[in-house]
């Protein structure tokens, strides 16, 4: 009776909470008014829109970071007067002339009789060209310097350089827009002094993603002791403190498994594949259950817990980018309670945390957080070879980019819009989150602090964190949102299936166990050789 | 420690029905809070083996692992990504900052040992808890989410101080709101609360519907299938088909409602019904087949006087109950109900027809269709005094029709045939000219015999021709009219064929139709050879 030590029920344990915040100026709302439900107009608006507002940063920083080099460049405001043989620089969107790239050419001109050939998973092959377009037209870009950047078509950057005899712009050095602005956290510069802070009092997040509910091996399991923990049950006295720190909780996307029954397969962004496979549907074999399983879970958790719920790739949800938030009635009973939140898929959440002192709570400090289901990395992942390029690299990149989605309209589906490109990171956020990811990764990113200090800013910090599917690892995120520190749970069971997979292997060979004449003897042996807690 | 209640609710769950216990549903049970109720489990799985009963139980491992090896671990599980790293995952390189890890792992006891033994996988473990008590170990962690859906249904009838106390933390911000929610959760737990189970229920009903409305829909659709054939296929067909397909309708239908037995009645009754139902007589009016079945229905009618009238003075009454369930069962006005009424009036009308040749004189019938239709229309028209009125009428305008049409499809016939034949007459006159041995016997050979005596049976064939033509003009006319007589009769008795078709039949009725494809090749026949002749006889006297 020694090896588990008896639980003491903990005093009522009060879950952290924090307080939802409006948003920012600066913040867009992805939600698609009555106002965009146009698809009449044309997707060179959002180039057009995206050059227009992030031309001035980047002349800006272009100018500052050249003005002192030799030969005085100058900045031709197109591209198509750059002259030859002087140094100058330009400013404009890239554009990946890719031949992988799926081509709506190509597309109309195939034989329809044949079904499409695979998508490829990289656009990326040594045939590329990356030019520089705006308005008046492109060129080509060449050079060590461009070969070295990581560059995917819709970025908008300054470069440096000359033209070629035959009409290429050799290019010297790119000026990406950097780091958005980071506004100063209410109450940060207050909490600097007080170091000291209770570290229980601290409020997480918790971020999973990729659950997909429905798929051919269901983890069952694992969804039931992450509810157990989120609810604050599972586990011993420590855990369930943990729990109760964990003020809200979010699904990054893909919470249905996709229809295709390639179980673990790469769940491929595939625009063709997707519509093949939703009008090829057989409505005889649909079956409503997993959602309903999904509203279960959802229930389960939002009894205890905010949750908020982004749609994902594969979920039923639109294809085009600014997905729009779940109709509440999906999730039936868990519809009613005031905890559950659904968001568009990329969405701000501006959280504030509230301390309670005097009788009123008052919000101590906020944070932005940038949350998205994963498409647009991994499509801007398929641009650039893998080897100088990581997924956590290109996250990071998306924020000197100051823009998430540079691929939109592109490779990646969105939304026409007509006056206003809502992927622009005008502001950075405190947490950047991407779900649908392969693997767990996390960094924090600092602006390059040179002209920060001239505005006498703070530099901009981010925590990037990719979420790996829940289905494939089991692991629920969480991240102080005092420290931006970062945890990972995993659930999982050993010496039995789970998820669908077969038995883990134990790393060691099982001993035929004597197990259940005295299993406390064994046990205690066991606990002893541990050395204890 | 643990109460005795607890020791037997587990003695029951575990050994009697064979069932996992969680420190969830444990808590559930008996509004536990959940470390108390994972002390019970605890402590019974302890003491269980002093009992002679043995339990295997599942602990929870948490701890904290190092980010590396949970790296390599998710490698060695994650074999996929193993394969398609070349290309895709040399991202594994950067993962960013290490972060801690911390594992939850639920194994079997018997794989505690082992988990200890592989303790390299936890740098630090925090605490082993009991998971579940079961019957025998526990091999797919998804069976410990078996019991998710009842504890759901005990969190949604109990509310959200129940919830407290069983030791789910919740939220303070929502702690009000949730409470409110919770508490309309609970007053309607009777009707929403066990979502799953109520969904799952609700889908094996809709099945269940669905399959018997299927069900319901096959004997419908075989009904329509019985009632399509006969009409499409010639009578043969038809009437193989019927034997077939009336076994398989009282099959279908017995099991499924009472109506099967108005159906037999029906069918029962159905040779009486074509002679004694007026009322259906009025819809037959506009429905086509009625009239082919009329028709042959007198033709039986003949044979079989006495036994329709006994059948049709027992059907009599059995008919109009049955009509009117009929009545009834439509106006109830399910949907469902309409179609049906609507099938059985069909298959009706194809199995009376039907029933014709299934009753008693069938056979008789049988030889009788085979006999010329002028013949049995004659017969019946003459010798029923118990036709229906109705059908009197029809005959009576069938008979009247002919011969005020005649002349009016003579005309049409006139103006259709004319170009053809005024062509047709000099290619034939030219015929004779040329090969005049060839064309008809019987003509040449009266030529022959008047012209060409005089000379020695001879070789001035040539010279006899010019003579021979007109004679031979001047007999055609006078050996037409004699066919056309014969003709023109046949030609009475088909067009009253037609103008049945006509009047009544877009779908000819089973057995009408094979009657008049013979006739319908008749006054072919009849037009091709005839009409000539026809047109001959009428156009002089017209003209004179």
């Amino acid at each position: 009776m020694d090896t588990i030590s008896p639980l003491s029920v903990p005093p009522n344990l009060a879950r952290v909470s924090t307080a939802i915040l409006p948003p920012s100026e600066n913040i867009p709302s992805f939600v698609l008014g009555l106002d965009h439900k146009s698809y009449k107009t044309q997707y060179s608006n959002i180039y057009f829109t995206r050059l227009h507002e992030l031309r001035g940063n980047v002349e800006e920083r272009a100018n500052k970071r050249w003005k002192n080099l030799e030969g005085k460049p100058i900045l031709i405001p197109r591209v198509l007067e750059v002259t030859k043989s002087q140094l100058c620089y330009v400013v404009g969107t890239i554009y990946m002339d890719m031949p992988l790239k799926p081509n709506v050419m190509e597309d109309i001109a195939r034989d329809h009789s044949i079904p499409p050939p695979p998508p490829p998973n990289k656009f990326h092959s040594s045939d590329d060209s990356v030019m520089l377009e705006d308005e008046s037209g492109r060129i080509r870009l060449v050079g060590d310097r461009v070969d070295k950047a990581r560059l995917i078509t819709g970025v908008i950057i300054g470069a440096l350089g000359m033209e070629t005899t035959n009409g290429d712009f050799e290019v010297v050095d790119i000026c990406f827009p950097e780091m958005a602005p980071q506004p100063l956290s209410e109450g940060e510069a207050a909490e600097e002094d007080r170091m000291d802070v209770d570290v229980s009092s601290d409020e997480w997040i918790a971020v999973i993603s990729g659950l997909d509910i429905g798929a051919l091996s269901p983890s069952d399991g694992q969804m039931q002791m992450l509810v157990e923990y989120l609810t604050g049950e599972l586990g011993s006295i420590d855990e369930q403190i943990s729990s109760s720190q964990i003020s809200r909780l979010v699904i990054a996307g893909n919470s249905m498994a996709s229809l295709s029954i390639t179980g673990r397969s790469e769940p491929v962004p595939n625009v063709e594949d997707r519509k093949s496979r939703r009008y090829g549907q057989d409505t005889s074999t649909f079956s409503s259950h997993p959602m309903r399983a999904l509203a279960a879970h959802v229930l389960d958790i939002a009894r205890a817990i905010p949750i908020h719920i982004l749609p994902g790739e594969t979920d039923p949800s639109g294809t085009l980018m600014p997905q729009q938030p779940f109709p509440r009635a999906i999730f039936g009973q868990a519809a009613k309670l005031p905890t559950l939140f659904c968001e568009t898929n990329p969405t701000y959440l501006r959280l504030g945390a509230l301390s309670e002192s005097d009788g009123y709570s008052s919000i101590q400090r906020t944070r932005t957080l940038l949350i998205h289901s994963g498409q647009p990395l991994n499509d801007a992942f398929k641009y650039l070879p893998s080897r100088r390029n990581t997924r956590l690299s290109i996250l990071e990149s998306t924020l000197y980019w100051r823009h998430m989605a540079p691929t939109a309209p592109d490779t990646l589906w969105c939304h026409p819009y007509l006056d206003a490109d809502p992927f622009i990171i005008r502001e950075t956020p405190d947490v950047y989150i991407v779900g649908g990811q392969k693997h767990f990764a996390t960094k924090i990113v600092e602006g390059k602090n040179e002209d920060d200090v001239e505005n006498m800013r703070l530099k901009s910090r981010c925590r990037i964190v990719m979420v790996p599917s829940f289905a494939r690892s089991g692991t629920l995120v969480l991240i102080n949102l005092r420290t931006l520190d970062v945890k990972c749970i995993n659930f999982g069971a050993e010496g039995m299936a789970s998820g669908g997979k077969e038995l883990e292997k134990l790393g060691t060979s099982r001993p035929p166990s004597p197990i259940p004449a005295e299993p406390i003897s064994s046990v205690a042996q066991s606990q002893g050789s541990t050395g204890g807690m | 420690m643990s109460s005795q209640p607890i020791i037997d609710y587990l003695t029951k769950q575990i050994f009697i029905q064979k069932q996992l216990v969680t420190y969830r549903s444990l808590s559930r049970e008996f509004s536990l809070h959940v470390n108390v109720a994972k002390n019970e489990l605890a402590a019974y799985h302890s003491n269980a083996p002093y009992m002679s009963q043995t339990c295997m139980a599942t602990y929870l491992l948490c701890g904290e692992v190092s980010g590396q090896r949970t790296r390599r671990d998710s490698y060695e599980s994650q074999d996929i990504q193993m394969e398609t790293s070349q290309d895709y995952d040399t991202d594994d390189e950067e993962i960013g900052e290490e972060v801690t890890q911390i594992k939850m792992t639920v194994v079997n006891e018997k794989d505690l040992e082992g988990t200890f033994l592989a303790k390299s996988r936890y740098l630090r473990l925090n605490s082993i808890t009991v998971y579940s008590l079961g019957p025998s170990p526990v091999y797919d962690l998804d069976l410990l989410a078996t019991l998710m859906s009842t504890i759901r249904e005990v969190d949604d009838k109990k509310g959200q101080e129940f919830a407290i106390k069983v030791g789910k933390i919740i939220g303070k911000g929502i702690e009000i709101k949730a409470g409110v929610s919770a508490k309309k959760l609970v007053k309607n737990a009777p009707v929403v609360g066990p979502s799953r189970l109520k969904s799952t229920a609700g889908a094996s009903k809709a099945p269940a519907k669905e399959v018997i409305k299927t069900e319901e829909d096959e004997p419908k659709e075989k009904n329509r299938i019985t009632a399509a054939k006969p009409k499409e296929k010639p009578k043969p067909a038809g009437k193989m088909d019927f034997f077939k397909a009336k076994p398989k309708e009282i099959k279908k239908e017995e099991p499924t409602k009472p109506k099967a037995e108005e159906k037999k009645h029906f069918f029962n009754v159905k040779p009486v019904a074509p002679a004694a139902n007026v009322v259906s007589e009025k819809i037959a009016d506009k429905e086509p087949p009625k009239r082919g079945t009329k028709r042959k229905s007198t033709a039986n009618t003949l044979l079989s006087d006495s036994e329709q009238e006994n059948q049709s003075t027992l059907a009599a009454p059995s008919k109009v109950p049955s009509r009117s369930k009929e009545n009834l069962r439509a106006a109830r006005g399910v949907i469902l109900s309409d179609d049906e009424s609507d099938v059985p009036r069909r298959s009706r009308r194809k199995s009376r027809a039907e029933s014709v040749v299934n009753s008693e004189a069938e056979r008789e019938a049988l030889a009788l269709m085979d006999i010329d239709d002028d013949q049995v229309i004659r017969a019946s028209s003459g010798t029923s005094a118990r036709v229906d009125k109705q059908e009197e009428v029809d005959e009576d305008e069938a008979e009247e029709k002919p011969e005020v049409q005649i002349p009016e499809d003579e005309d049409t016939e006139m103006i259709d045939d004319a170009a053809p034949k005024a062509k047709s007459k000099p290619k034939k006159k030219k015929e004779k000219k040329v090969i005049p041995l060839g064309r008809n016997g019987l003509k040449k050979k009266r030529i022959v015999k008047s012209r060409s005596r005089l000379d020695a049976k001879g070789y001035t064939i040539t010279e006899d021709y010019s003579s021979y033509e007109s004679v031979g003009e001047e007999e055609e006319p006078e050996a037409k009219p004699t066919p056309a007589k014969g003709k023109g009769k046949a030609k009475v008795s088909t067009s009253v064929k037609k103008e049945a078709e006509d009047s009544g039949v877009p779908i000819p009725a089973p057995k009408a139709a094979p009657v008049i494809k013979p006739a319908a090749k008749k006054s072919a026949g009849a037009a091709k050879g005839g009409q000539k002749g026809i047109t001959g006889f009428f156009a002089p006297k017209e003209k004179k």
